[in-house]
């Protein structure tokens, strides 16, 4: 088992800056996930890892072994890709014995633990096939177990779920915690899909064009983006982000979001509004949080039906308020007709805000019994 | 089909049929016509059945041409054909792009130089005297000229065929081995092959099929040129370095002994090509060609 950390890791290709003078500690035994778009240098990171990239600058530090110039058979790691990387002319067996027989182990050790990781996976009826006569579960499943056929102290996931079909990437997602925490091996899973780092991880490291954005558990990053990036990030369908300019009103902050939309909030939050005096602030609340209500109220917008969208057990309400959308997300179907006026009622405790210039989230209030400002 | 659109297409593949048959069949069928006959220098088509064959059975020179061949194609094949070739592909697809392409074309060099400028090349290379590029260095080292093709003649066949044949293969080898994806590489690599182990277990196999194919064109190349052969040696000295193709040239058109013996000469080349063919055919059964065609042909799944 290990422990891992990056020290101002930085990996360069030519002029592309990949991975940027990150930090980033990663428990022992834990199951870690790098999320982020497509190209944010999410799989440089596990090369890195993996020693098939050296990094431009900076430290991995395994345990407390500077690793950087450890090539991959001098790490123990065991590595997972997308494409599985089967390879095509050795059996199943065969593939999973491999990094046993590279290293010389006896015959019957090696058959021993092939037999056994291939049970625990539940392919050992596949052993003699080839990787082509394999669905493409049952492939990713080869894929694992030859990573951990040597018990790695460090297991690297590169979008293991990717190429699956979205039952079976369900089934699979558990089933690979489940191995995870059984074995307790130090993870790190690569994705960009926000569901499968939210429901496998411990915690999760949103990425950014080769920076982390923020690293925290899944709960805190649904209740407490950091910043509007994460907030647009992290949510599905993603957080309403409303820019408006702050004024007070009668001794109560005021959001103005143009042509009529105006949002009044509590006393309380002119604290947390002061971080940004004088710039723009974004209001940002998720749609499940947002209410359709019949009548003004308190915390209420006025807007009118836009659009709705049936997702099966809950309607997607698009409502223009002023010059802004907001998304509800309402229970069941609802029978709202476009055009119809509408009040949305947007609970202060559920609104998270963000400075526009800096992006950064502004600082918390202490409101009891929040859910926004329940910080684990 | 229907039957308008069948003629059609009957029509368009005409001109090829044409081009194989008159080129390639024609000649094909008359060579082997030419085999049952003693035609000379005269041309004329005086068929005596099978006595060529029953010549070529006794003829004691064949035992010696038939291990000229084997040596000389197996050996130029192994040492570089493909096994040279193989390695500069492996290499040259290691080190950086530029690099790679670079030293590919100095290796291309010989296959775009006319055969006569090789071969002359060459002879001043190992010319006997100390004037001889090779002699002169060893001449500068303190040594006395060698007279290198005689000395060595199979040796020099080998290696002057074997530098020129090493490109084709180095070429299509180097684009397989570029088209595997990256991540088997890597997956080896992680699993903690060593850069020979990976070669071993997993880039060869996986050029597995470019490799046969290589291995089958150019043993049938080799089994059927000369003409370097022919430039640097002569098939000499005495038959040392007479492989079955040149032997089958010298007595039609060569100075030998024996000119212009179109008949006897027509026999061994169809000899050849029923040989060449058996090989194939070998080639094509025991490496499964069949399967591998219906294959992509860089293995991924
Ligand atoms: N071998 C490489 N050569 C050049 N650029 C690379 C290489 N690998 C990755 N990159 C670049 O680095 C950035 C991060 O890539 P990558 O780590 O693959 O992203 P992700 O896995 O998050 O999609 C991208 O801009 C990509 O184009
Ligand atoms: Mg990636």
């Amino acid at each position: 088992m290990a422990e891992i950390r990056f020290k101002n890791l930085t990996k360069k290709f030519g002029s592309v800056v990949a991975v940027d003078n990150i930090d980033l500690h990663i428990r022992d035994g834990e199951l870690l996930a790098l999320l982020g778009p497509s190209g944010c240098g999410k799989t440089t990171c596990l090369l890195m890892l993996a020693g098939i990239y050296k990094p431009t600058s900076g430290e991995i530090y395994f345990d407390d072994v500077v690793v950087n110039d450890v090539p991959p058979k001098g790490r123990s790691v065991g590595l997972v890709f997308q494409s599985y990387a089967l390879y095509p002319h050795m059996t199943v067996y065969e593939n999973i014995a491999f990094p046993l027989r590279i290293r010389r182990r006896p015959k019957d050790e090696i058959d021993r633990r092939v037999r056994e990781v291939a049970k625990m996976a539940q392919i050992d009826e596949l052993l003699d096939r080839k990787p082509s006569q394999l669905s493409g579960g049952q492939q990713q499943r080869v894929a694992l177990c030859r990573a951990l056929v040597r018990e790695p102290d460090l297991l690297l996931l590169d979008e293991p779920l990717s190429n699956l079909d979205a039952r079976l990437r369900i089934e699979t997602r558990s089933e690979i915690k489940r191995l995870q925490a059984e074995l307790g091996i130090t993870t790190v899973l690569v994705t960009h899909d926000q569901i499968e780092a939210m429901t496998m991880a411990e915690r999760v490291a949103v990425m950014r064009k080769g920076k982390i954005e923020q690293l925290s558990t899944p709960a805190e990053l649904y209740r407490r983006p950091e910043n509007l990036f994460v907030a647009s990030f992290i949510g599905d369908p993603p957080m309403n982000l409303l820019r408006t300019q702050q004024s007070v009103e009668n001794g109560r902050p005021r959001l103005n979001g143009g042509d009529g939309f105006v949002f009044s909030l509590p006393a309380e939050f002119e604290q947390s509004l002061a971080a940004a005096t004088g710039r723009d602030v974004v209001l940002g609340i998720r749609p499940e949080h947002v209410k359709i209500v019949g009548r003004p109220g308190e915390h209420a917008v006025r807007g009118e039906v836009f659009m709705t969208e049936l997702l099966g057990r809950d309607t997607l309400v698009d409502v223009r308020s002023g010059d802004q959308s907001i998304r509800a997300l309402v229970p069941g179907d609802v029978p709202l007709e476009i055009g119809e006026n509408v009040w949305l009622e947007l609970q202060p405790q559920y609104v998270h805000l963000f400075d526009a210039g800096t992006e950064a989230r502004l600082p918390d209030l202490d409101l009891a019994g929040s859910e926004a400002a329940a910080v684990p | 089909m229907s039957r308008k659109s069948k003629l059609f297409v009957a029509l368009l593949l005409l001109p090829s049929l044409l081009i194989t048959l008159v080129f390639y069949f024609i000649p094909a069928v008359m060579t082997a016509a030419m085999s049952f006959t003693d035609m000379d220098y005269r041309l004329s088509w005086n068929f005596i059945g099978w006595d060529n064959f029953k010549r070529m059975a006794q003829d004691f020179l064949l035992p010696r041409i038939m291990k000229n061949t084997l040596v000389y194609t197996f050996a130029t094949l192994a040492l570089f054909n493909v096994g040279f070739s193989v390695v500069l592909a492996l290499v040259t697809s290691f080190v950086p792009e530029r690099t790679g392409r670079i030293f590919q074309a100095l290796w291309l060099l010989p296959r775009f130089t006319p055969p006569i400028v090789y071969g002359v090349m060459w002879m001043w290379i190992l010319d006997p005297t100390r004037n001889g590029l090779l002699n002169s260095l060893v001449v500068a080292s303190g040594g006395r000229p060698v007279n290198w093709i005689a000395q060595y003649p199979m040796a020099t066949i080998v290696i002057t065929n074997g530098i020129i044949g090493v490109s084709f293969g180095m070429i299509i080898f180097y684009s397989a081995i570029k088209s595997i994806p990256r991540e088997f590489i890597w997956a080896a690599e992680a699993d903690g092959a060593s850069w020979l182990q990976q070669v071993r277990h997993v880039t060869l196999p996986l050029i597995r099929w470019p490799l046969l194919f290589v291995t089958a064109y150019q043993t049938l190349s080799l089994l059927t040129s000369y003409e370097y052969i022919l430039i640097l040696t002569e098939g000499g000295p005495f038959f040392a370095t007479t492989v079955w193709s040149l032997y089958a040239y010298n007595l039609a058109f060569g100075g030998y002994f024996a000119n212009y013996e179109f008949g006897y000469g027509a026999t061994l080349s169809i000899v050849l090509v029923v040989l060449g063919t058996i090989a194939s055919i070998v080639y094509w059964r025991v490496f499964r060609f069949r399967e591998m065609m219906s294959e992509p042909k860089i293995e991924v799944m």
